[in-house]
């Protein structure tokens, strides 16, 4: 079984759990992100310092799908965490316990094609800029606009 | 940038060179002092000159004096100018002036925090100390954002020390309890609240609030000042104001304390409301989930705010959860018609704060 550990890219990235509903925001990028019921219980896993090279045989022991269309969908939703500079990879599991994952997060009957959407949201990106005026004389100062 | 500096006694004596160049400007013209009640908190705020202590005090008409003065407030000092004299002291090249948020890291955090506007205002703060430096590049000059919210950053990291948050937001009240209007720049919040402050609410801030979760939600006033498009300065009737802001033609109230109090430990906060204006003929009410509330509660909060992070976030979305939300719809042109429903959520809200 392959060994797949992660870490939250704290401190830039910061998320919060509401009812099964993940709230991550990137303090660098400017950009947030709600992940659903699926993106949710694998923030938990990461979050725990759990081997994400278990999750499907984990998932296909309580839910009927494949462990494949399960690990399919762990690969997807990782790699989408990745790509968004939201985790990184370990090269060694971290150095505390795992916890058990709450899988009725996915509630009673789960289907992997349903699950594993991360929203992405970029509206607010200009606020990392304190005001939106950027292009300032250097040497006349405010308010004078760069010519 | 060079990041050798990291000693305690580093950023001490770095603090204390700044200080000393405010120190040389008051001693060149006539220092202001002035003391605040702000949020529970006295903030002393020293002018180098009185022309600063004019245009930045301005937008805290509504504060009144501590009643018991602490021995040892908070303080931030203010000056202008003496540019090549400051810049020299600062350990940053020109490219960190233009960091996300304005931060700029020195390698002192915790001790000493740092942030920018470009390179026309800084921000210096060390909490230990309960000082902060509050620089601008031209006295004369004072950005319209800055007038109307001062010294942003350093209120932000003082506020959090007191156990408050400032979020974006707008503040308005009714018999003893308040609403957060929350939302992007443009969401028509400050017209909504200066509309609601027109329909007999409390008006208790229009862009930037303080909010606390302890011992129970509360949402306390940080500047009287509204900034209103003419647009709205039309629909709401207003005379326009004579500070008319640059770049974004909005119009700057200062208001007095009459339309103002300061109310130091806030009031009770019942709801979070999302206004959205739509064209439509009536106004509506849908509820938010703590999701939707925490991401307009903290997104556009925290992005703003230097050196903020996981641990508001995580006080932001313990009031998202707590808190009803509710997006209100404004007919456009008509906040008028939102009105009721203010009232409704307002007066459907617990009367007594949780123990």
């Amino acid at each position: 079984m392959m060994k797949k550990f992660y870490t939250v890219n704290r401190p830039m990235v910061s998320a919060e759990d509401f009812d099964g509903e993940t709230v991550v925001i990137h303090f660098d990028t400017g950009n947030y992100y709600s992940l659903d019921n699926f993106g949710s219980l694998l923030w938990q896993a990461i979050e725990s310092g759990s081997n994400l090279g278990q999750l499907p045989e984990i998932l296909q022991n309580h839910f009927p799908a494949a462990e494949t269309a399960w690990a399919d969908l762990v690969d997807k939703v990782t790699a989408e965490l990745l790509k968004e500079d939201l985790i990184r990879p370990l090269a060694e599991p971290p150095q505390k316990p795992s916890k058990d994952l709450d899988l009725t997060i996915l509630g009673p009957a789960p289907r992997p094609a349903d699950l594993g959407t991360v929203s992405k949201f970029d509206d607010l990106q200009e606020m990392l800029l304190m005001d939106p005026i950027h292009d300032i004389d250097d040497e006349a100062g405010w308010p004078h606009a760069r010519q | 940038m060079e990041t050798t500096l990291g000693t305690t006694e580093k950023s001490e004596k770095f603090f204390r060179r700044l200080l000393s160049i405010w120190e040389n400007a008051a001693a060149d013209s006539e220092e202001v002092e002035k003391n605040l009640l702000l949020c529970e908190g006295h903030l002393r705020l020293r002018f180098a000159t009185r022309p600063l202590a004019r245009l930045i005090s301005r937008a805290f008409q509504h504060c009144r004096p501590p009643v018991t003065p602490d021995h040892n407030p908070f303080t931030i000092y203010v000056f202008a100018g003496r540019e090549k004299e400051f810049f020299a002291q600062l350990p940053w090249e020109k490219k960190d002036f233009a960091a996300p948020r304005g931060e700029l890291r020195s390698g002192f955090e915790p001790d000493l925090l740092a942030a920018s506007y470009l390179m026309e205002i800084v921000y210096i703060c060390s909490p230990k100390r309960k000082e902060a430096l509050y620089w601008f590049r031209h006295e004369h000059y004072i950005p319209y954002f800055e007038q109307a919210a001062p010294c942003r950053p350093i209120l932000h990291w003082w506020l959090r020390d007191n156990g408050w948050l400032m979020v974006h937001g707008a503040g308005i009240g009714d018999g003893g309890k308040s609403i957060l209007l929350m939302g992007k720049s443009g969401s028509g919040k400050s017209t909504l609240s200066v509309a609601a402050a027109n329909s007999g609410f409390q008006f208790l801030g229009e862009d930037y609030c303080a909010v606390r979760n302890d011992p129970f939600p509360r949402l306390a006033t940080i500047f009287s000042t509204v900034k209103l498009t003419p647009e709205s300065c039309r629909l709401l009737k207003l005379e326009p104001s004579e500070t008319i802001l640059e770049i974004t033609g909005k119009h700057l109230f200062f208001l007095s304390d009459k339309l103002i109090r300061e109310i130091p430990d806030g009031l009770p906060l019942a709801a979070l409301v999302l206004p959205e204006t739509r064209p439509q003929e009536m106004a509506g009410v849908q509820p938010l989930t703590s999701a939707q509330n925490a991401i307009q509660l903290s997104v556009s909060s925290l992005y703003q705010l230097p050196h903020s992070g996981g641990a508001e976030f995580r006080k932001l979305a313990q009031l998202a959860r707590e808190l009803p939300g509710w997006k209100v719809i404004i007919p456009t042109g008509r906040p008028e018609r939102a009105m009721p429903a203010l009232k409704e959520i307002l007066a459907s809200a617990p009367s007594t704060p949780r123990t």
